[in-house]
């Protein structure tokens, strides 16, 4: 199966917007969730989504593409897009993947979006998580071993994520669009902002929520139809 | 009409030299006969052509956003111009720079950095309008041909 990176477009120029949007729809290894204006647009979609990748503009009116990545970390690949080169220096030293600058032809863009599916690809070889049954987690200053098997949901908690386990529970700091980023998608799906579940340990799910060992968990509206895709449905 | 001859091998396909209508590629080996769309010599077409290579959608969709939100914004950034307001300038004058190359006027990028250059070191007013005025008038005088090539290509995509 071939690989495809979910990302979104963050720029405040319509032209740019259309020229990423139709150079993205070209590769068929990219799926646009989101085109967003500004940064406070993108960052709103970033709370309750996690992506692979975020094609960014740096200089945009209000909060810059390099103030978002500032507030974001890099969770995600970042291919930034500008019309100065003046940026690319400082660019780098965010350790995004590529540097774009406007306009773009198709052979450089298609360049870039080569660069990103190898970083992706290697972070899943190394990752050892791939294929393993387990996460390390830092507790009380050491690190616990859970299985994938055990863990019922991740709720947010502030500054911190309570991870419900079927032997007690977790209290780590995080968020949970980090930890969602780190969970293989087959197992795990985020349903709602403060919330990421097991998918095998759903008892029943109604209309907008769901249950889990007695707790009734909120699905939101945005990841209701991405949840009721991943499940095997009659 | 441009009349490309593929793999050496003639159809019983005919041609008519009066026909606008642009014939379809009729599989491997046969005659090929293709209307390609020429960008206006008043364009700089090596950079559209670098663009787009032979995706007219894509570069249609950007002559009509740049007619319809770009000659805006270039309004508002004569009016900033008028009011001195060199941040709304120099945001303008960036925001601006790169869609000109993308409708084949790779020259008025170029003004356009040096107005967001003097813009952002605020330097003499006087040079900005100056530099505004002249991009401005051979920006006038390209609207017409930006149209007619965004309309000229509508119309080649309807026949396809």
């Amino acid at each position: 199966m071939s690989t495809l990176l979910r990302c979104i477009i963050v720029d405040d120029e319509p032209i740019a917007r259309k020229s990423m949007q139709t150079l993205c729809q070209k590769s068929p290894h990219l799926d646009v969730q989101q085109i967003c204006k500004d940064a406070s647009e993108a960052l709103i979609y970033l709370e309750e989504h996690s992506v692979d990748l975020i094609f960014l503009d740096v200089e945009m009116p209000g909060i810059t593409g390099l103030e978002l990545l500032d507030k974001i970390g890099l969770n995600q690949q970042v291919i930034l897009t500008t019309s100065k080169t003046e940026y690319a220096f400082e660019a780098f030293s965010y350790n995004v993947t590529d540097y774009l600058k406007k306009p773009i032809s198709y052979p450089r863009f298609a360049e870039a979006v080569r660069k990103a599916l190898e970083v992706h690809k290697s972070k899943n070889i190394n990752k050892p998580g791939s294929d393993s049954k387990e996460i390390y987690v830092r507790v009380d200053g050491k690190l616990v071993r859970l299985l994938y098997d055990d863990i019922l949901y991740f709720e947010n908690a502030g500054d911190y994520v309570c991870i419900v386990t079927t032997s007690g529970n977790h209290l780590i700091h995080g968020t949970i669009t980090n930890i969602d980023s780190k969970l293989p998608k087959s197992l795990f799906m985020k349903v709602h902002r403060s919330y990421i579940v097991n998918l095998t340990k759903i008892k029943d799910i109604e209309e907008s929520t769901l249950v889990i060992d007695k707790k009734v968990i909120p699905i939101s509206r945005a990841h209701k139809n991405l949840l009721f895709d991943q499940l095997n449905l009659l | 009409m441009e009349i490309l001859l593929t793999d050496g091998i003639l159809s019983n396909q005919t041609l008519d030299p009066g026909s606008t209508e642009p014939l379809k590629y009729t599989g491997m080996n046969e005659l090929k006969t293709v209307t390609k769309f020429k960008f206006s010599s008043a364009l700089d077409q090596s950079i559209l052509e670098h663009l787009y290579g032979d995706d007219l959608h894509y570069a249609a969709s950007i002559f009509e956003i740049f007619i319809e939100y770009s000659l805006p914004d270039f309004r508002h950034l004569q009016v900033a111009a008028e009011n001195s307001a060199w941040e709304e300038i120099r945001q303008l004058a960036h925001k601006l720079k790169p869609t000109f190359p993308m409708v084949g006027l790779t020259n008025l990028e170029e003004k356009l950095q040096v107005i967001e250059q003097n813009a952002s070191q605020k330097m003499s007013y006087n040079v900005i309008v100056k530099n505004l005025e002249e991009v401005a008038e051979t920006l006038e005088n390209y609207i017409p041909i930006l149209q007619s090539e965004y309309y000229r290509m509508r119309e080649y995509l309807s026949m396809e």
